[in-house]
């Protein structure tokens, strides 16, 4: 019965789904139901369809009209800036003119104080002691710093003796940052031209009122920042490292410790590369290259052992004594055959003069990268500098030397066995030092550093310590 | 093809044209569906109509996430066909009648014969109730706890019309069979 029932309830459910057997459209609804029910559908709202080409014709036009806009206003502006050039230029015309007259003057008078090759100080304007000064001179910054009456009101400089009627007075003048490298002239014409005559790039004076009805002419000069610096020096560097030295069969009684330290000594030169990101604050890069080495001697008694002999092609008792040193950089291993000279008896663990001599050259590359700050005035600075530095210490051939004996004889060595391969060490350091910089000239500046680094040697079995140099640094620089 | 889901998004962005491709694609289940309900094809186009509208005016409520279209658009007919038969013939509908014979095993060779045009003129002709049932349970899948939720009835009921309509259907078969003979 349940069969029947399944039976029947599937059957249904199949049978009433199965469409492929419609072919009169009996189980089709007549098309005016949907025409009928289509009316009571919503109308969901429709997007919006991006008309490009509206969009694109917007655009076109938009920018078709703000070009034509901002062609138009170019051409007024042309135009304004044209009439304000023509302006411009008969001012520099006329200025032109003036200038040229100064320049020539001051020609004249720098060729006449040339012929009469004045001392300059007799041209020093002093308002105090009033002294008399030729028409035509030319003063350094220096002189005008002592000849001018600072805090006071105005100047009075004299042209000519102490004739009051050729004379006049500069009043409120501001000198900060008045650099030497300029220099005051005064025309030998009526009414008597003055300028301060720029005689490198800068011009540094910021305020000048003359009281007096001389033609005054002040360039307007831009002033010129450096923004580079390239310094070459010279390093002495000390290097402090640990050394550890481990030779086999060593009666360590007497040798005692079997750990020091001891500088090596490196010089060599190096470039920096500076650049002003702030006012007294530069960024540097540099690159450093130093040599150094060290030579040492030990003299000492080793304990013979027997185990190492081994008989030549000649039938002679030869053996073998390796050493290994190793330093703060790394570690050199050498060896030394040495002959036991017929007749000559050692018994295994007996004690054996030696004097060992050894060496060791290294080559020291350091690229620093840091921020130098510098602080006091336009000629003299002392700075601070700090930063981090990247290093390779790449190590020579390890030489040795050595002078065995036994019961006051010689035994002869045989072999030397130097280290065979060149290895090198790198390692990051920070730095930090200070110094003093002194201005020579606009461009170029002398320079003198200590400097101190802390070697940032990872510990290891063969670096047994972190090193420290100190570095010693002259140099000049050109800024740019 | 496009499926029902994209034709859906289209009508949901006003797209019409994808109306009658859904219409298309389902009418003709749609339209036995409401032919099971109802008791002739001009009360199953009414059927159908209603149902049409409810579901392209809930077609936005549809969530593919939990069944597929057909089966939500056939609820939604039989919703709309509920509705339908309870605003028109609704009275008595659940009354218990009397149906002869005992419950009959209907082979298998007879019902092989019968297409699906007969069948759902025999469920047209079952009392109101019987077929509504029968239609939800056996065809739609409904349980007897939704039938009787649907239709605000017991369950004990919902399995009773269940029992009396298959009953009644043995026997519509059987006379149908006899028909055909003669």
């Amino acid at each position: 019965m349940a069969d029947n029932k399944n039976n029947l309830e599937g059957f249904f459910k199949n049978r009433i789904n199965d469409f492929d057997k419609s072919t009169d459209g009996w189980d089709l609804p007549n098309e005016s139901v949907w025409r009928n029910a289509r009316n009571d559908f919503p109308n969901y709202p429709q997007k919006k369809k991006w008309n490009w080409k509206l969009g694109a014709l917007i655009v076109i036009v938009s920018t078709l009209v703000l070009e034509g806009g901002y062609i138009y206003y170019l051409k007024n502006e042309l135009v304004k800036t044209s009439k304000g050039i023509e302006i411009i230029q008969g001012q520099i015309g006329n200025k032109n003119n003036t200038i040229a007259i100064i320049e020539k003057e001051v020609f004249k008078i720098e060729s006449e104080l040339e012929k009469r090759k004045l001392n300059k100080q007799n041209l020093i304007v002093s308002p105090t002691q009033k002294n008399q000064i030729p028409i035509g001179f030319i003063l350094n910054q220096d002189e005008l710093n002592k000849s001018i009456n600072r805090g006071s009101a105005s100047t009075q400089i004299y042209l000519n003796s102490k004739d009051e009627s050729n004379s006049f007075s500069i009043g409120n003048i501001e000198t900060t940052g008045l650099r030497n490298d300029f220099k005051i002239a005064v025309a030998e014409s009526t009414p008597i031209s003055f300028s301060f005559i720029e005689i490198e790039n800068v011009f540094p004076i910021k305020k000048l009122d003359l009281i007096s009805e001389y033609n005054v002419v002040i360039p307007k000069l831009k002033q010129k920042k450096e923004k580079f610096e390239l310094e070459i020096n010279y390093n002495s560097l000390n290097f402090e490292t640990p050394l550890t030295y481990d030779f086999e069969k060593l009666e360590k009684k007497d040798f005692g410790e079997n750990e020091s330290s001891f500088p090596i000594q490196f010089k060599g030169g190096g470039l920096h590369l500076s650049y002003n990101i702030r006012p007294k604050l530069w960024l540097s890069v540099g690159l450093r290259r130093t040599i150094g080495g060290f030579e040492n001697i030990f003299v000492d008694k080793l304990i013979y052992d027997k185990s190492g002999e081994y008989i030549d092609n000649e039938g002679k008792i030869i053996n073998e004594f390796k050493i290994i040193t190793q330093t703060g950089f790394s570690d050199s291993g050498s060896s030394i055959d040495f002959e036991i000279p017929n007749g000559t008896n050692i018994n295994d663990g007996d004690l054996f003069e030696a004097e060992w001599n050894y060496s060791q050259k290294y080559k020291f590359t350091n690229i620093p990268v840091g921020v130098n700050y510098y602080m006091g005035n336009d000629e003299l600075n002392c700075f601070i500098k700090v930063g981090l530095g990247w290093n390779k210490v790449s190590l020579g051939k390890h030489f040795v030397e050595a002078r065995l004996s036994y019961d006051n004889e010689i035994l002869p060595i045989k072999r030397n066995q130097e280290s065979e391969k060149e290895l090198s060490s790198q390692f990051v350091n920070g730095f930090v030092g200070a110094g003093l910089d002194y201005k020579l000239n606009p461009i170029w500046n002398a320079r003198a550093s200590f400097t101190l680094e802390k070697n940032f040697i990872q510990k290891s079995e063969v670096l047994r310590s972190n090193s420290t140099s100190k570095v010693f640094n002259i140099g000049l620089s050109y800024r740019f | 093809m496009q499926s029902d889901i994209d034709l859906i998004k289209s009508i949901l962005k006003g797209k019409k044209p994808a109306e009658r491709i859904l219409y298309e694609r389902h009418r003709q289940r749609w339209f036995r569906l409401a032919l099971r309900y109802g008791t002739s094809k001009l009360e199953a186009q009414d059927i159908f109509q209603e149902g049409l509208v409810s579901i392209f005016k809930d077609l936005h409520q549809f969530d593919s996430k939990r069944g597929e279209f057909v089966h939500w658009s056939n609820r939604v007919l039989v919703n709309a066909a509920l509705r339908f038969l309870k605003s028109n013939q609704w009275q008595n509908t659940f009354t218990d009648l009397k149906v002869a014979g005992n419950e009959q095993e209907v082979s298998e060779n007879v019902l092989d014969k019968m297409a699906a045009k007969e069948l759902v003129q025999i469920i047209q002709q079952m009392p109101l109730g019987y077929r509504v049932v029968f239609n939800m349970h056996v065809v739609e899948g409904f349980s007897h706890k939704e039938i009787a939720k649907e239709l605000e009835i017991s369950i004990g009921t919902s399995k009773s019309q269940l029992s009396k309509a298959k009953k009644a259907l043995r026997n519509m078969l059987e006379e149908f069979f006899l028909n055909e003979k003669d």
